[in-house]
């Protein structure tokens, strides 16, 4: 909403600069966002007389012009023709600056001194309408001399609102007026809506019938004859263009006036057009068509309100008119609509229709229902006064919907209880009268009729009525907050919640999930944040088969782009991209992760989606460790199986395996889940060469995905306490020669379990392939730490648990104890 | 037996003056002073000696014995500090070659932020609670004291996925989950975390972005603790020299609402290019629980009050370092990143 200061200035004294009175409206609710200056024009632009045009001696296209301004005649070369002897004009004198940047000099054309130019409208920056093009012809009667800037509307101060919805008022300079009177303790100044009836009745020449009241409350019409249809006044028009509308005519011109002034929309029908004068307000019928006035044509249907003539649709309603009433220079007579429509309805037509206008803008929001007579008259008035003709007598007002004004009941102790501090009574009715607010203290024994809950006689209780044009004003808290918005919430004092202690706390999932941070923070990643949406060829570059679970995700019915069209059901495509993007940039080595979710939907159209915490990383590029000491390593497989162990083990969560898979878009043969208790936990591996070329990667990418909660379910937050080792330790050695088909971790698992409880710790410290292990077949080697926890371990106990490991081991993988 | 005195202290000096290492050094020691050393034989045959003798050697041998464990314990001395030196000179390092690289990786920026708030709200004894992403319109909008077609909803332009489902454009709806949970009991003290979608991708809007909501719901709950405990937490987070700011606004779940404004941090609140000029950033939205959410989620409104806020975790992250395109959080540019 835009507000020209001195245009607001009609209808309410402002004891306050534009700046400060910004700072009062935002301190009240009401925020200002920018003031900008509309037409800011030179004080060298003066309004000329023109006394006398002269041929030009040596170009027949110019003329000379004598031009009083001030107390001298100027000779000024024109080029314009629209321009005669006593026409007041505008002048730019020598210096002015024009608003491209121009600086007006005295100059020599074609041998003709010329002190000044004659502007026109377009050269002043000015978006407005003449009955002629040319010079800009001031209809405003001054004195030659005078500057521009002290007759037309220019140079004016716009503050820009950003409105919240709920202050519908406000989107009239009227609603604005009133919020400063009630803070400055003013009166507002209405402006006048005299007028004198004449002629026919309008009830001969119109009627009005309203089919679904729920959607038209009301419907007031007038009819208006024999005006005559031209540009409207010159600062009517820079009214309109301060605040961004452009003029049209005088008919339509003080409609939009009106309504910026009032907030309240209208609509001017050429009332020749409109089949019996007839006005008939109802849904349209399936498939009927409008042509509006933006020249397009629409196809309705029943959820559509329109206003019909005998015949047609010829108006949406509360939205756009169409083009076949409209005002036109043929129009004589004209038929003004000031009606109230349903808020909903105006707000799905306007957006089915994509038309937003200044009218539904203030529909949606709802308009003051009891204004619509004012608004009528006030319309009426301000057309004869700017394009002349009659006001047929009397007014169709159908009004099925009288709005009822609220009471509502408004406790002084409660005032008190939300705020938090003390507003007296007397506060209290001060500033709600002083917003046009009803206020009337309630009588003991009607309190009680009327109380509910917790009100006793003992309180003052007020009963408040609302105006109609404060529709957001509903209930009680309403009304504290109108008390403490006038109040200034810079009263409000500091205090912090009394009552019970309560313990903060982070969710365990939140500790969680912090827990990894630290974890592969302290092994060298760094966290990334991803959007949750994906683009699903994204599944295809990742090589995931037609029915993969994963591809069966969650759309979005209005994604911003492709890119943005489902929900993630994995992280790893957003990884990869973020690989991408920084190898783009030079950055070759990159260990990262994401903590995101993922989301899984369940099948049922009515269910939340299954939201499942998941830990995507990603490896690439060489060894962080790799310095002038060592030779570069690059990153592999087993880094970020360590890393993943890592964070299996410092979670604490208990037993773990890997086992060899075949996930899609994993290298064939490195390639492997993870189970942790027995429940699959996630992938881990090497990005498939395939999918590697399809992201053009030129470098080895290894990546897992694991789900928070298979590692989380059974994390130790705080482990338990174990003992120190009372005894000493067995530490022995061993290696076994075994085939390359059989897998290491199976080895291991067959040691363990031989080792039993007295094996305390085991360590696969070697794999040796050579010269000496046959073909086929590699060394695993081992440290092996046994202990009792009650007593001294004897090396015989040792030697059997050993002798039956190397048994199994040769029994199940035919591994031979190799001596060392 | 003077004079083989004195030639054996002579031979000795010699011998420790030559001597290079330190355990041809001890075998001196052991020649001299060992059990069956020169000196030690000589005192040992001192019993030889008559009565008036003995006083006048016994005091030479004694000398003799304590000249020659002088010498060796000094060419000790020395010698050892010869050998350190030429160890130390092998052994040295050069300290400003760079240490073994432990790159640490590091917390996204909006995780830094999104801690050291809940840390705040923690110590204050909020809890933290979270909740879905996909969300109910019903949670979202119409519990919110939005139903359907209210004109507030254009503030927060949606994803939906159905028509009774979207992307959460706020953490508000979490408001009336924890409250259903948890009604009739008292207190309410939570903050809910949690990403939060729009349809806007622009320098200052991203489509998805990071809220803070708080709630507070008990008996005795005013407009006045509000303030005070975003004041607490403004403080905290910015700094004992921030001011607070509140101005009426609104939204529908609130009433009364507000907007909250921190003085500049960057010119405070003398007016800058930051701030616009004004002094005051806006920082978050506040207010008193509209008594129609407290009822909806199982809270009666004239027994109980509340305040609920919400803030915007990467206007916050913006503010804090400087940043001034929010998409950059999204881009993860590593080069970035590793600032944090």
């Amino acid at each position: 909403m835009k507000v020209p200061y001195n245009w607001l200035r009609e209808y309410v004294n402002i004891p306050w600069p534009p700046e400060e009175l910004a700072h009062h409206l935002t301190m009240a609710g009401i925020e200002v966002e920018t003031i900008r200056t509309f037409a800011p024009l030179s004080e060298k632009l003066v309004a000329g007389e023109i006394k006398e045009l002269l041929s030009h001696p040596k170009d027949k296209n110019l003329q000379i012009a004598k031009v009083l301004a001030g107390n001298e005649i100027l000779n000024i070369v024109c080029g314009a023709w629209n321009i005669k002897k006593g026409d007041l004009v505008a002048l730019a004198l020598p210096g002015a600056i024009m608003p491209g940047g121009a600086k007006i000099q005295t100059a020599e054309i074609k041998g003709t001194g010329s002190q000044g130019m004659l502007c026109s409208a377009g050269e002043l920056g000015l978006d407005i309408i003449q009955e002629e093009e040319g010079i800009l012809i001031l209809g405003e009667k001054c004195s030659p001399g005078t500057r521009l800037i002290d007759i037309l509307f220019v140079n004016e101060p716009v503050l820009e609102l950003d409105l919240t919805p709920n202050r519908a008022d406000c989107l009239g300079l009227l609603g604005l007026a009133r919020e400063i009177a009630a803070q400055t303790g003013a009166k507002i100044k209405l402006p006048t809506a005299e007028i004198e009836e004449k002629g026919r009745d309008v009830r001969e020449l119109a009627s009005v019938e309203i089919l679904d009241p729920d959607l038209c409350p009301r419907y007031t019409v007038r009819v208006m004859e024999g005006f005559k249809i031209a540009p409207s006044p010159l600062n009517m028009q820079l009214r309109l263009l301060s605040v961004g509308i452009r003029s049209i005519e005088n008919l339509v011109d003080v409609t939009n006036y009106v309504m910026w002034e009032t907030g309240f929309p209208m609509h001017a029908f050429d009332y020749d057009k409109l089949e019996k004068g007839r006005i008939i307000v109802r849904r349209a019928y399936p498939g009927e068509e409008l042509v509006t006035l933006d020249g397009v044509k629409r196809i309705l249907d029943p959820e559509v309100q329109v206003i019909a003539d005998d015949r047609v649709p010829v108006a949406l309603a509360g939205v756009m008119g169409g083009e076949h009433t409209e005002i036109t220079e043929k129009t004589t007579r004209l038929l003004l609509e000031v009606a109230c429509f349903d808020p909903v309805n105006v707000r799905r037509t306007a957006r089915k229709m994509n038309l937003p206008s200044e009218a539904s803008q203030r529909y949606e929001k709802g308009v003051d229902r009891e204004a619509a007579i004012y608004v009528q008259n006030r319309a009426v008035h301000l057309i004869q006064k700017t394009a002349g003709g009659e006001i047929c007598r009397g007014i169709i007002d159908n009004y099925p919907r009288p709005y009822v004004l609220p009471q509502i009941r408004l406790r002084a102790k409660k005032v008190n209880e939300v705020l938090g501090y003390n507003v007296s009574e007397k506060d209290i009715v001060d500033i709600l009268k002083r917003l046009d607010l009803k206020v009337e203290q309630l009588e003991p024994d009607k309190q009680i009729s009327t109380a509910k809950g917790r009100t006793t006689s003992a309180e003052k209780v007020f009963q408040v009525e609302v105006p109609s044009f404060r529709q957001d004003l509903s209930v009680e808290v309403d009304l504290i907050e109108e008390v403490a918005r006038i109040n200034g919430f810079e009263k409000i004092p500091v205090t912090l919640p009394k009552g019970v202690l309560t313990s903060g706390r982070p969710s365990r999932e939140r500790r969680i999930t912090e827990k990894f941070r630290e974890i592969l923070i302290g092994c060298g990643l760094q966290e990334i944040i991803t959007f949750s949406f994906l683009n699903p060829r994204l599944f295809d570059d990742l090589s995931l088969s037609s029915d993969d679970s994963r591809r069966n995700a969650i759309s979005l019915q209005n994604p911003l782009t492709e890119d943005q069209r489902i929900l993630r059901t994995t992280l790893i495509p957003n990884i990869l991209q973020v690989l991408q993007y920084n190898f783009n940039r030079q950055v070759e080595n990159q260990l990262l992760f994401e903590l995101g979710r993922v989301f899984i939907p369940t099948g049922k159209k009515a269910a939340l989606p299954k939201e499942k915490a998941m830990v995507a990383l990603a490896l690439s590029g060489q060894m962080p460790q790799n310095d002038w000491q060592n030779n570069p390593k690059p990153l592999d497989f087993f880094y970020l199986k360590g890393i993943v162990e890592a964070l299996i083990t410092g979670l604490d969560v208990g037993n773990y395996n890997w086992k060899t898979a075949q996930h899609p878009f994993l290298h064939p043969t490195r390639n492997a889940t993870l189970f942790v208790n027995k429940k699959e936990a996630g992938f881990l591996g090497a990005l498939h060469p395939e999918v590697q070329d399809k992201f053009q990667f030129k470098q080895d990418i290894y990546i897992a995905e694991l789900a928070v909660d298979a590692l989380a379910s059974s994390a130790a937050l705080y482990p338990s306490f174990k003992p120190l080792p009372r005894f000493p330790s067995i530490l022995r050695d061993v290696a076994f020669t075994v085939s390359e088909k059989i897998n290491a971790g199976d080895i291991l698992q067959t040691i363990k379990e031989c080792g039993g409880e007295l094996l305390e710790d085991i360590r696969l410290f070697d794999v040796y392939k050579g010269s000496q292990i046959p073909q086929g077949h590699l060394s695993l080697a081992f440290a092996l730490i046994f202990r009792h926890s009650q007593r001294t371990l004897k090396d015989e106990e040792v030697n059997t648990i050993q002798e039956n490991m190397e048994k199994t081991l040769y029994e199940k993988y035919g591994a031979v104890l190799r001596k060392i | 037996m003077q004079e083989g005195m004195d030639k054996l202290e002579l031979q000795l000096k010699e011998e420790v003056g030559n001597v290079q290492d330190l355990d041809e050094l001890n075998n001196i020691r052991i020649r001299y002073l060992g059990k069956k050393g020169e000196i030690t034989l000589l005192i040992r045959n001192m019993s030889k000696l008559s009565a008036e003798e003995r006083p006048v050697f016994g005091k030479k041998l004694n000398e003799l014995k304590a000249s020659a464990e002088t010498m060796l314990k000094l060419r000790k001395k020395e010698l050892s500090s010869k050998l350190s030196t030429k160890r130390w000179e092998k052994e040295r390092v050069d300290v400003t070659l760079p240490g073994k690289p432990f790159n640490l990786g590091r917390r996204h920026p909006i995780t830094l932020v999104l801690q050291e708030i809940e840390d705040i709200f923690i110590y204050m004894g909020f809890i933290i609670a979270e909740g879905p992403e996909v969300e109910l319109d019903y949670y979202n909008f119409e519990a919110l004291n939005m139903p359907r077609h209210h004109p507030a909803r254009d503030m927060q332009d949606s994803f939906y996925i159905n028509s009774k489902m979207l992307l959460r454009t706020h953490t508000s709806p979490m408001e009336v989950r924890v409250m259903e949970a948890q009604a009739p009991e008292l207190p309410v003290r939570i903050i809910s975390p949690g990403k939060v979608y729009r349809r806007d991708d622009d320098v200052t809007h991203s489509p998805m972005f990071h809220q803070i909501e708080g709630l507070a719901v008990d008996k005795g709950i005013t407009f006045a603790d509000l303030k005070g405990t975003l004041l607490f937490f403004i403080k905290e987070m910015f700094g004992k020299d921030r001011d607070i700011r509140l101005r009426p606004s609104y939204f529908p779940f609130v009433e009364p609402g507000a907007e909250v404004d921190i003085s500049c941090i960057s010119c405070d609140g003398k007016g800058c290019r930051v701030c616009g000029g004004t002094g005051w950033l806006e920082i978050l939205g506040a207010g008193m629980s509209h008594p129609r959410v407290l009822e909806v989620s199982g809270y009666d409104p004239e027994k109980v009050t509340g305040f609920a806020f919400g803030m915007g975790v990467e206007r916050i992250a913006m503010l804090k370092y400087g940043i001034d395109d929010i998409r950059l959080f999204y881009t993860n540019d590593l080069r970035l990143l590793r600032n944090y």
